[in-house]
């Protein structure tokens, strides 16, 4: 058990050193990190103490500190992309399983062309033509921004929904449906593409799930279809994916931080955009650190959560 | 009248050298509370007899037959709901692969106790989950697990294959079905276990009056349970005969050949000498010869064998052969 | 004679779950000792669970044994050292669909052991091939088949074949011959015997068909729970045991034996 979360632990923070180190390598050309701008152990060490202490460099156009700007911003992102990948489970699985249940090979072909389809539109234009025709034409969907600025109540997490969950009571439901229509559009179209990976890689993994002897044995035990579905096919398709899914969230990840400027969505791809036009070196360094580390850590994290919950991976973890 | 009818069952299958017939015309009856024993080799059809019955087919297998019913429900016309019943009711089967067929990722306890119908069981939700698990304890006891604790916690990975074949075994009787398939049962299992298993099965007939279709590769397991038994040999059955009757007197070469193959026969001949066995085998799908498919390695083969010997009888015996065994 | 395999003391435990993230060890194999000489046979018997596989895996190669030493002709083998035991020690799979690739040629899934391990030119390589495959009975022009063109007969002739294409000294098999039905055993026990009277090869059977062990094996081991409870040669073993689990073993086959005999001689028939 230790053993198996010191190796995960140990990739974990071998790949962190390797990013930060990039990053160290881009401040120290462009005289970020102070005076001493030799790269060797010692000035890499004072750099990553530096990142430990929540100093990450000032900027060259405010003058702030560039942490506690990135901490303001980050949570948008964030929450546009777990929204996104939760929509993507909530529609992915369902019609994965359908699709993958192969009964009926109309309906998994119609899911599947469907699919293609959707996986080839440019996420860009989408976005573009979902703003003209939902929010500018028919006025149902705020055009851009993250919440009603007009509501006035505290913001502690900065993860919009989660606040607005708490807000005082008064002001309680319109935070809420404020959020969420500001945040409807942008969710459906970054859902597009993890959608149509989670229907895709569903659809594989039960198509052959449902082919093993134990589906079969089930079957003939006079066990419906859909309850074979719950009880042997999820049970034994979904987990294998997941490490798949969460290799995803680097991608979904930065098609949220594009599509942020379309939707002028107050997150880190702004940000780091506006950084980039006044060529404020130390948000670019600070922004792409934060962001590797976050699919780093993901990707670490789904694997750790996919041996715990499936047998067949926890071997591992008894073996040593 | 007989539990499970079955009249010229035909399974062919679309594979990329075109159509082949994997089971020809094959008629079985096994009457109520009987046991009946079908043998043949490796690849004659035999497991795939049983998969028609219980209803397991692929997109490229084409399932005909004039006749398959169990008692009076005709199997090949049942409704989705009608088909469930009858399977959670009154067939069971045995699988010839234990270790597939057990779901990976789940307990093996809670993979039996699942398999256990509880709708005869009166008592609160606490109650019969209990009584739930005794049933699957002693279920485990009665196939030879000793060690039920342990086998019950076991994912199928921690657990030997001859195990994982008495747990499936256990799964098939929990319903207490009508029908009872058991394809090869007992195969690789030690002769203490294996004993048990087949002492096990013949109590379930003549206490249960549970009908048995007995599948197995030689005649060792098969006659000390079976009445009858049908003799397959590439997809057609040859020969068809009560046990004793066979034993002491087959008519078809191929059936000579399995009775020489029992391993009194075989005592006969010293420690590593060559064994005594049918030349060539089986013959693949695709490269049927024409007529009596044991042509090519009968021993009796004459011209006429390339005309298809049809069934026939002699006494109580239905063999198809044109040149039976002349008894001494 | 001079001793071709030695197994010491060799021990292996798996770790099995226990609740969801406890572990729990399991002895599935205690402290085996056995030797085997060129050209002899030892056949493994026990009931299920009792270790006969997981000995099998080790002696192959597919596992690390937790304790213990494997020598062939003296030398220690090194788990993890395929370069070397793959041309002392083979297993046959026991079910060959499933462990021969259907999408390549029998030509080609034998000359991949050649290709890894040996530094055999192309003509070479090709004459080997053939006179493997003419050995187990099957013929040079099957090198350009797939596997599912064969029947199961052959495809069991192949996967001697594919044990047999690095000339090794011993080959280990687990279900192999004995999961087969009585003609298919009978061919490939007599194949067995014919590479063993030519080769001088030696065999490790796991098995629990008597009439085969009396056949062909010249040693039994006896395994329960994990120990080798039983070791001794084959005659010893049918004529006197020692253990009170082979005169049980013993006392079953031989009731099913005379069960047979019985009603063959019954005189109402
Ligand atoms: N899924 C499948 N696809 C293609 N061919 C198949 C399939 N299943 C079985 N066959 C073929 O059908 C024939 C009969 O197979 P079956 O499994 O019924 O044999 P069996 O008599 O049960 O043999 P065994 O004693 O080895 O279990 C074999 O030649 C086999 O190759
Ligand atoms: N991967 C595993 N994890 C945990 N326990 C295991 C594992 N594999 C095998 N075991 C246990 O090790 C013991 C020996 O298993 P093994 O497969 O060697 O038995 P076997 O003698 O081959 O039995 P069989 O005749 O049934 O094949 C068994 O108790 C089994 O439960
Ligand atoms: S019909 Fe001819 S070939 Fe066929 S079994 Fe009889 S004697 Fe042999
Ligand atoms: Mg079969
Ligand atoms: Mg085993």
């Amino acid at each position: 058990m230790t053993r198996y979360i010191m190796r995960r632990l140990n990739l974990l923070i071998i790949t962190l050193l390797i990013i930060v180190f990039i990053a160290f390598a881009f401040g120290q050309t462009q005289h970020l990190n102070g005076v001493d701008t030799s790269m060797n152990l010692r000035t890499y060490w004072d750099f990553i103490a530096r990142l430990l202490s929540g100093d990450w460099g000032t900027s060259s156009v405010s003058g702030k500190p560039i942490y506690p700007e990135m901490i303001a911003v980050l949570p948008a992102t964030l929450e546009l992309c777990f929204a996104a990948f939760l929509v993507s489970f909530i529609v992915g699985i369902p019609l994965g399983s359908i699709a993958g249940m192969h009964k009926k090979q109309w309906m998994r072909n119609t899911i599947m062309s469907i699919t293609l389809v959707a996986h080839s539109i440019p996420i860009f234009w989408l976005a573009l033509v979902l703003v003209m025709s939902l929010s500018l034409q028919m006025g149902w969907f705020p055009v851009s921004g993250r919440m009603d600025l007009l509501l006035d109540y505290p913001h502690p997490t900065g993860f919009a929904l989660i606040d607005a969950w708490f807000a005082p009571a008064d002001v309680r439901d319109a935070a809420i449906s404020s959020v969420i229509s500001h945040m409807a559009i942008p969710t459906l179209v970054l859902a597009v593409v993890p959608t149509t990976e989670v229907i895709r890689q569903v659809t594989i993994s039960l198509g052959n799930v449902m082919q093993q002897n134990y589906v079969k044995t089930a079957l003939t035990k006079g066990f419906s279809r859909w309850k074979i579905l719950i009880d042997h096919g999820l049970r034994n398709a979904i987990p294998p994916i997941l490490p798949n899914l969460g290799w995803q969230f680097g991608s979904v990840l930065t098609t949220t931080m594009i599509l942020e400027v379309v939707f002028d969505w107050p997150g880190v791809g702004r940000w780091l955009i506006n950084a980039i036009y006044q060529q404020d070196y130390a948000a670019i360094q600070g922004g792409m650190l934060a962001i590797s580390g976050i699919v780093i850590f993901t990707t670490v994290a789904t694997d750790i959560f996919t041996t715990l919950i499936y047998p067949l991976h926890r071997k591992e973890i008894y073996e040593h | 009248m007989p539990l499970l009818d079955i009249r010229n069952l035909t399974i062919e299958m679309d594979m990329a050298e075109g159509r082949v017939k994997a089971v020809d015309r094959v008629s079985l009856t096994i009457n109520e509370g009987k046991v009946r024993g079908l043998i043949g080799e490796s690849g004659s059809g035999k497991s795939l007899i049983g998969k028609a019955i219980v209803g397991i087919s692929k997109p490229n297998w084409r399932i005909t037959a004039d006749r398959l019913r169990l008692g009076d429900i005709d199997l090949m016309n049942l409704s989705e709901r009608e088909r469930r019943r009858v399977m959670r009711e009154d067939i069971a089967m045995i699988f010839q692969d234990p270790a597939t067929c057990l779901d990976p990722s789940e307990e093996v306890g809670t993979q039996l106790e699942k398999s256990i119908p509880t709708d005869n069981f009166k008592g609160g939700f606490w109650r019969r989950f209990q009584w739930r698990k005794k049933q699957a304890q002693a279920l485990l006891h009665k196939v030879g697990i000793k060690d039920h604790r342990h086998v019950m916690q076991s994912y199928p990975y921690e657990l030997s294959q001859g195990v994982c074949q008495q747990v499936m075994i256990a799964m098939a009787i929990a319903g207490k079905p009508k029908l009872l398939i058991a394809d090869e049962p007992s195969a690789s299992m030690d002769p203490n276990t294996a004993s048990q298993i087949l002492k096990l099965l013949k109590r379930l007939n003549q206490t249960n009056n549970m009908t048995i279709l007995l599948v197995s590769n030689d005649f060792a397991t098969v006659r000390e349970l079976a009445q009858d038994v049908s003799i397959i040999y590439c997809g057609q059955i040859v020969e068809v005969a009560q046990t004793k009757e066979i034993i002491s007197r087959a008519f078809h070469p191929y059936t000579q050949a399995l009775l020489d193959a029992l391993p009194e026969q075989r005592r006969q001949s010293a420690a590593k000498t060559p064994m005594k066995n049918l030349a060539g085998s089986v013959p693949l799908l695709q490269h049927l010869p024409i007529g009596c498919r044991l042509g090519p390695r009968c021993p009796h083969a004459q011209k006429q064998c390339v005309e298809q010997p049809v069934l026939q009888k002699k006494r109580s015996h239905l063999f198809a052969c044109h040149f039976p065994l002349k008894q001494e | 004679m001079a001793e071709l395999l030695r197994v010491q003391n060799l021990s292996h435990h798996y770790y099995s779950h226990s609740g969801w993230l406890g572990r729990k060890r399991v002895e599935a194999v205690k402290h085996v000792s056995f030797t085997l000489e060129p050209s002899e046979t030892i056949a493994i018997l026990g009931e299920s669970g009792s270790g006969k596989s997981t000995l099998a895996k080790i002696l192959s190669g597919m596992t690390k044994p937790s304790s213990g030493d494997i020598f062939v002709n003296g030398e220690g083998l090194i788990f993890g050292d395929y370069q070397r035991r793959c041309r002392l020690i083979r297993m046959i799979f026991q079910d060959p669909h499933t462990s021969l690739n259907p999408n390549t040629t029998i030509g080609r899934i034998l000359e991949a052991p050649l290709l890894l391990n040996t530094e055999h030119d192309n003509l070479q390589r090709q004459k080997k091939i053939d006179e493997v495959l003419e050995n187990v009975g099957l013929l040079r022009d099957h090198s350009e088949f797939y596997p599912s063109m064969l029947s199961s007969a052959q495809q069991q002739r192949l996967s001697l074949a594919r044990a047999l294409i690095l000339n090794p000294k011993v080959i280990v098999s687990d279900g192999g011959i004995a999961a087969q039905d009585i003609s298919l055993r009978a061919q490939m026990a007599n194949i067995m015997l014919e590479q063993q009277r030519r080769f001088g090869l030696s065999y490790v059977i796991v098995t629990n068909d008597l009439d085969l062990v009396q056949h062909l094996a010249d040693k039994v081991m006896l395994m329960h729970q994990g120990e080798a409870v039983e070791y001794c040669d084959n005659h010893t073993f049918f004529d006197n045991p020692a253990h009170e689990l082979s005169k049980r073993l013993l006392r079953s086959y031989n009731s099913r034996n005379e069960f047979s005999y019985k009603s063959r001689t019954d005189p109402s028939t």
